[in-house]
């Protein structure tokens, strides 16, 4: 509630630019999480769908003129295909196969969207600025605030809803037991495959928000694997497998990060990153269910 | 040992920056100083395991990655903070020395570097199979409880392993040292090609690692050659890709993977 109001607090476009850089890693923290967090498949090739998602709508708009609120649909169920065509495959393997199978297909990606002359290769695509609603271009960034809002809403029902259903209840018994719940009967591939493609166009759509919100698109700014592991470490900081842990992990690494690059800009640049790597460290050997996990520590107690 | 090590790249690098400052220091040749560097970076990975990787080992594998993740960014900031993003090259004499075997030129130094990996491949096989502690090492990594009830100090087994893979990284980065330049984030490119040789060959495996390499190896230098050098690892991939396609537990990997 108090995040729905920030804008009318603030017109300060700095701290509105870290909400919705936070609000953003949410969502794909979210995204993510579907099937890190509760199908337990570590992918690290998700930044992959994040740029498929910003160059389909991207090139929808430069060349076909097509609205990018249209092109998102398309990128992300254009990514949902994807991800079950590759999916299939990559699922049956296990751990630490699993994870350089999707570091490969992202790093794939990433070579080829940056030769490639059509899509204007290693320079990227520059949106050039109209201000047109109906375009997804706004000239304030209050718009941008209420639409990642919107969307992260919509994802975390998305994520609550599976978590609640068939596929979300299959999904935490392959994670827990992929082998037992192959003998139950479940066709693990398959909701894996369910999973991977929601996870997917969630993905993409947020790269279409990146994309219009930015209006820059780089291969290597949107599909490198810094990315991939920008996502997974916010779902696990947060809490991997929990509703609000991605939120959480955004709320507390993105804001600093930014911080840290501000203000210790030129000499020190690399202390931010000094201490996110920190935390990450930390949370990683401390706590491994994240700070969710801690909270509910706390709550138990109480 | 089942133990994605992230930073592993990060490693790379510190070894080749150790390389570097023992010859701008002492002038130290970097296959001098190789077995100096191998022991630091023995010490440096017993007591990275003894306090880092340690607590994770019975959290899901995935924190484990976040922690080494964590670990690599911290390490390569820290060396930009340190030392600057400068190339640094150690100007060795035999840095341009060549022979050739027929119409095939060899540089020296890769030669040396290629030639200290095979022996140091032989090293490690004998060790593992005809060693007390390397016999341990492959008990634990089938079997952390089995190995326990033997009677084997399985943590310090855990510490011996980590060290002995961080004191392999020491030598390859004193030998990388002696034609190539050590920047802070020199090592993850390397670290990359390396999981990708280890996975497509199938983990834990020392042919597969020597085949996955040499797969890769021919693979990069043929199409850099003939397509164009930016699609090198693109190339390495997508063979990669497809091997774990047909068979996802790597060429050598076993059926129970």
């Amino acid at each position: 509630m108090i995040l729905l109001l920030l804008p009318t607090f603030t017109k300060n476009p700095y701290i509105l630019d870290i909400s919705i850089t936070v609000l953003l890693y949410a969502f794909l923290g979210n995204a993510w999480n579907i099937v890190g967090g509760y199908c337990g498949q570590a992918s690290l090739g998700h930044a992959a769908y994040y740029g498929i998602g910003a160059y389909i709508s991207t090139i929808l708009l430069l060349k076909f003129g097509i609205s990018p609120w249209i092109g998102m649909m398309v990128g992300a169920i254009l990514a949902g295909i994807l991800a079950i065509i590759l999916g299939y495959p990559s699922l049956r393997m296990k751990g630490p196969y699993f994870v350089f199978f999707t570091i490969g297909f992202a790093e794939t990606i990433r070579a080829l969207f940056l030769t490639w002359k059509w899509v204007e290769g290693s320079r990227g695509i520059i949106i050039p600025f109209q201000n047109n609603p109906a375009n997804f271009i706004f000239f304030s960034k209050i718009p941008y605030y209420y639409v990642v809002f919107i969307f992260l809403i919509i994802g975390m029902l998305i994520t609550h809803s599976i978590s609640r259903s068939k596929i979300g209840k299959y999904s935490v018994a392959i994670r827990e037991d992929e082998t037992m719940a192959e003998a139950l009967g479940i066709n693990t591939a398959l909701y894996k495959s369910y999973a991977f493609a929601i996870s997917a166009s969630l993905m993409a759509i947020g790269g279409t928000f990146y994309a219009q919100y930015v209006l820059y698109i780089h291969p290597n700014d949107l599909m490198s694997l810094n990315n991939s592991v920008i996502f997974m470490l916010i779902a696990v900081a947060g809490g991997k497998g929990t509703l609000f842990g991605p939120i959480i992990g955004s709320a507390i690494i993105m804001p600093l990060w930014e911080y840290f690059r501000s203000t210790f800009g030129g000499r020190f640049a690399g202390l931010g990153i000094v201490f996110a790597g920190s935390i990450i460290l930390i949370i990683g050997t401390t706590a491994p269910q994240g700070i969710m996990g801690i909270l509910n520590k706390i709550y138990k107690k109480i | 040992m089942r133990i994605i090590n992230w930073a592993h790249g990060a490693m790379v690098m510190l070894s080749m920056y150790i390389t570097f400052f023992a010859y701008s220091m002492f002038r130290f040749d970097p296959l001098i100083s190789l077995p100096l560097v191998a022991v630091i970076m023995f010490v440096i990975g017993y007591l990275l395991q003894m306090v880092l990787v340690e607590r994770t080992l019975n959290s899901p594998w995935i924190s484990r990655l976040c922690a080494t993740f964590g670990l690599m960014m911290l390490l390569e900031s820290l060396a930009l903070l340190a030392w600057s993003s400068n190339w640094r090259a150690i100007p060795v004499i035999y840095g341009t020395w060549t022979f050739h075997i027929g119409d095939i030129f060899i540089s020296f130094s890769r030669f040396v570097a290629f030639s200290i990996a095979i022996l140091m491949a032989l090293a490690l096989h004998l060790f593992l199979n005809h060693t007390e502690i390397g016999k341990a090492i492959k008990a634990t990594a089938q079997d952390r409880e089995a190995a326990a009830l033997m009677g084997i100090n399985v943590n310090n087994i855990y510490r011996i392993t980590f060290g002995l893979g961080l004191a392999a990284t020491g030598v390859a980065g004193a030998s990388l040292m002696t034609f190539y330049y050590v920047f802070p984030k020199v090592g993850f490119p390397f670290a990359l090609t390396a999981y990708i040789v280890c996975v497509l060959g199938g983990l834990g495996r020392l042919n597969g690692a020597v085949l996955g390499g040499l797969i890769i190896g021919i693979a990069q230098s043929i199409s850099a050659y003939l397509i164009s050098p930016e699609y090198k690892m693109a190339v390495s991939f997508v063979i990669f890709l497809a091997v774990l396609y047909f068979k996802p537990s790597g060429i050598f990997g076993g059926v129970t993977e």
